[in-house]
């Protein structure tokens, strides 16, 4: 696994990441009533930034009001650093501005690319595992920093192909990416399950190759068996095999910031909130079980 | 269109990417792994989800044509227009503002289609329009009389109009009461339409002929005594002062403007 002792050593020395603000959940608008109402067993909230790239209006009150009361995170879906193209400047300038109104925990996007030639797919579309792909995607990374001001988190997607120009694993690339861009990491388990099964691959390996410095943020989501591939789709409460691998990242990030995203068939607030208390149980189990464990970070 | 630099191979395989995603075309299946379900399999899901992410956003974009036309007779139209519209704005929330006017074109034996679509977009754009300040009783009070020669009227930016040549507003009534819309009719006499956000809510209702003749002057930016001497030429039976006066008002109470433009205010603020 990745080196925890040099890591714990970089973490304590120079933390790359922002202390954990714990246990927190995707923003959605069933719920605006809720957060407004009475407070919430919910540490933080993750916001789809995309959402609230728009003039004025409800969206944005509620951002502003919501905000107010708990710390958010910006998570978006459209910056598309996997592009062999640059990122559109226009876009990122509207992020850069949301950023400045939410003042947000951290500012997030997708391993992934999102469209070419002026045209948007609005999926998170999968990358070769190249060295050109590497050097895009690291570029386009370095430039969002410079804007922002700050280093981004990618995320791991779902993916259900894979190039046979690929030269090396998600894992390694994404391994790459971190240092080269000098980024942080946000690890979607749910993803790294669906992929591991549509692809065949081992997720813990997966897990051991990432670096544990660079992991800021971690998301548990459910998906959807279709038989013979897993679909991504937010829909479902967590399932057991990802609780076992959230486990899994937990012994070995620490008690990294974990949220659930839900995205389609939001079920009432409470429920959510339950399924975040097994989160919590998990990070608890982890940490009294690995105390004496130099590996496990404590949630600040 | 501006010429673009050489494609290396990571851009030329996500335009084929794209290209397959798009029309089911090209070379990119070659470029796919072979293992498990296989390419094919492989690529129909990221074509099925296409389809199906752009239609959920015509559904929620036009809640009222969806209800009117029933699902699988929407679909069957949103599928049909994302087929001939790719997406060409990062968010979602800007894909299908053709989609009324398609509706009008491809579908003219069903006019109030398209009319239908118009006001869901009209509504949906006003619910998340720009943010501007609304004009108080108050500050309207606050005009001094010489100044009403010269002052200007900006309307909430949020503001649009629409003409429904069919009895489109009643479909649509009867679609928000969830009751059977009445049968498609031509009207004797078009109904103008303004759309409008008060606070956070989307707003709508029906001009009468003076009215939409004075709410077309302030569109067309022209001062308040312009629009007055106008309806005086137009409606020269009825007083226009009066009448004027009492849609002022409505309007400040209805959140429909938004500021007092004085040019000369403006001219003594840019000296």
């Amino acid at each position: 696994m990745a080196s925890p002792r040099a890591t714990g050593e970089l973490t304590s020395m120079h933390p790359l990441t922002a202390p954990s603000p714990g246990f927190g959940l995707g923003l959605r608008t069933a719920h605006y009533a809720d957060f407004l109402a009475a407070p919430r067993r919910v540490d933080w909230l993750e916001i789809v930034s995309d959402n609230y790239l728009v003039p004025g209006g409800k969206p944005l009150r509620m951002l502003d009001d919501i905000r107010a009361r708990y710390p958010m995170a910006m998570h978006g879906v459209a910056l598309s650093v996997g592009s062999a193209r640059r990122c559109d400047r226009g876009y990122l300038k509207q992020l850069a501005a949301l950023a400045k109104r939410v003042e947000p925990l951290w500012v997030s996007d997708h391993l992934c690319w999102t469209g070419v030639h002026g045209v948007q797919l609005h999926d998170l579309m999968p990358l070769p595992y190249t060295e050109e792909a590497l050097a895009a995607a690291a570029r386009n990374v370095r430039e969002v920093q410079d804007v922002l001001g700050r280093r981004i988190l990618l995320e791991n997607v779902s993916s259900y192909l894979e190039f046979r120009d690929s030269r090396m694993t998600e894992w390694e690339f994404l391994r790459a990416l971190s240092d080269e861009a000098d980024c942080l990491l946000l690890l979607d388990v749910n993803n790294v399950h669906v992929s591991a099964v549509n692809h065949g691959f081992d997720a813990l390996a997966y897990l051991d190759a990432l670096p544990a410095a660079r992991v800021q943020q971690i998301h548990v989501a459910g998906h959807t068996d279709r038989g013979d591939h897993l679909v991504d789709t937010h829909d479902h409460p967590v399932c057991d095999a990802v609780w076992s691998l959230y486990r899994e990242a937990l012994r070995r990030f620490g008690g990294v910031a974990t949220m659930i995203e839900r995205d389609d068939r939001i079920p009432p607030l409470v429920e959510l909130e339950a399924e975040l208390d097994v989160a919590r149980g998990i990070a608890a189990d982890c940490k009294g079980a690995s105390d004496s464990a130099p590996e496990f970070r404590a949630a600040a | 269109m501006k010429p673009r630099p050489a494609a290396g191979a990571l851009e030329r395989l996500q335009a084929d990417f794209q290209r397959h995603v798009l029309s089911g075309t090209g070379p990119f299946i070659d470029a796919v792994r072979a293992d498990g379900i296989g390419p094919a399999a492989r690529l129909s899901i990221y074509r099925h989800a296409y389809r199906v992410r752009l239609v959920d956003a015509l559904r929620d974009a036009y809640g009222h044509t969806l209800r009117y036309l029933g699902d699988e007779r929407f679909d069957a139209e949103a599928r049909e227009y994302v087929q001939a519209h790719p997406s060409r704005r990062e968010s979602l929330r800007w894909y299908g503002a053709h989609f009324a006017e398609w509706l009008a074109m491809h579908r003219p034996y069903e006019p109030e289609l398209g009319e239908l679509a118009w006001l869901d977009h009209l509504l949906r754009n006003a619910f998340d329009g720009p943010d501007a300040p609304v004009l108080s009783l108050d500050a309207l009070g606050a005009v001094a009389p010489e100044a009403w020669s010269r002052i200007g009227l900006a309307l909430h930016p949020t503001c649009a109009r629409l003409q429904l040549a069919h009895n489109t507003l009643a479909i649509w009534q009867a679609l928000d009461a969830e009751a059977a819309p009445p049968p498609c009719e031509r009207l004797a006499v078009a109904t103008e339409l303004l759309v409008w956000r008060r606070g956070l809510q989307p707003h709508f209702r029906s001009l009468g002929a003076f009215e939409c003749a004075a709410i077309a002057g302030l569109f067309a930016g022209h001062g308040f005594a312009a629009v007055c001497a106008h309806l005086a030429e137009r409606f020269s039976a009825s007083d226009v002062a009066a009448e004027a006066g009492k849609l002022l008002r409505r309007w400040v109470e209805e959140g429909l403007l938004s500021s007092i433009e004085d040019p000369a205010r403006l001219s003594a603020a840019a000296t």
